[in-house]
């Protein structure tokens, strides 16, 4: 269901063009927000070649930049001085490198309790936050 | 407790095509299609009429909208800030609209 899939979005030329314009509006029109409807009603996924290009490049910074923050073995973020907790990563990672890490791979240049914990933080990933939506186009079935 | 504030991203990061009651909006950064019910694509329209950079409360949006509509949820106990606040937070998360929290 998420994946209706993509090729119908071509040829047509964007914005207003299908018949969407207003001019003579002059009626105001009636704005339903109902509170149950949720915004999205289905993403779409980019055709495969753009996969490479979007989703794959995508940039994880672990944790934000500016906190200061350490990671504990469950992913949270705590003080530097926390027992067992790493130090931020020096570098992004990108969705392709997290994509391998979920299938059992150490993310590049760190051990092995140390990628499980960076995991463990871009699970809890949540709207908002840097590298959320990198995270969650990973999540999008692939075909 | 610090206010959620909104913007349009900037020209160009979304393609938008009316199809019917529904939206298709291609989000050229992630090469991602969404395809958005109203009131979503008012809520857009909304945040564009401020510009780009210019991050806007719930509150400001609604207060904009309602120039052009009559805004009417289903649940006349819910303010239609928290209602379109809401919208805002999924929109935000699908990268379709920049957040700022504070200030």
């Amino acid at each position: 269901m998420m994946n209706a899939d993509d090729g119908k979005m071509d040829g047509t030329t964007p914005d207003e063009s299908a018949g969407g314009t207003a001019p003579a509006n002059a009626a105001r029109r009636t704005l339903l927000i109902g509170a149950v409807a949720t915004s999205a009603v289905v993403s779409i996924r980019p055709a495969l070649a753009q996969t490479a290009g979007s989703v794959l490049n995508c940039q994880i910074p672990v944790p934000e930049r500016g906190k200061g923050m350490f990671i504990d073995p469950t992913g949270k973020l705590v003080t530097p001085d926390t027992p067992g907790a790493f130090p931020p990563s020096p570098r992004d990672f990108t969705g392709e490198e997290v994509r391998q890490a979920l299938q059992g791979r150490n993310l590049p240049g760190t051990t092995r309790e140390q990628s499980q914990a960076y995991l463990n933080y871009i699970r809890k990933l949540q709207n908002g936050q840097s590298g959320f939506t990198c995270y969650a186009s990973l999540q999008m079935p692939r075909r | 407790m610090a206010e959620r504030a909104y913007a349009a991203l900037p020209e160009g990061a979304l393609k938008r095509v009316r199809l019917g009651g529904l939206e298709a909006i291609y989000h050229a950064p992630s090469g991602i299609t969404h395809l958005l019910a109203e009131p979503v694509p008012d809520l857009l329209d909304g945040l564009d009429s401020f510009g780009p950079g210019e991050f806007v409360t719930p509150h400001r949006l609604v207060a904009r909208m309602a120039e052009r509509f009559d805004i009417r949820g289903d649940d006349p106990a819910e303010a239609p800030e928290a209602v379109l606040g809401e919208r805002l937070a999924e929109l935000a998360a699908l990268g379709l609209v920049r957040m700022r929290v504070g200030a």
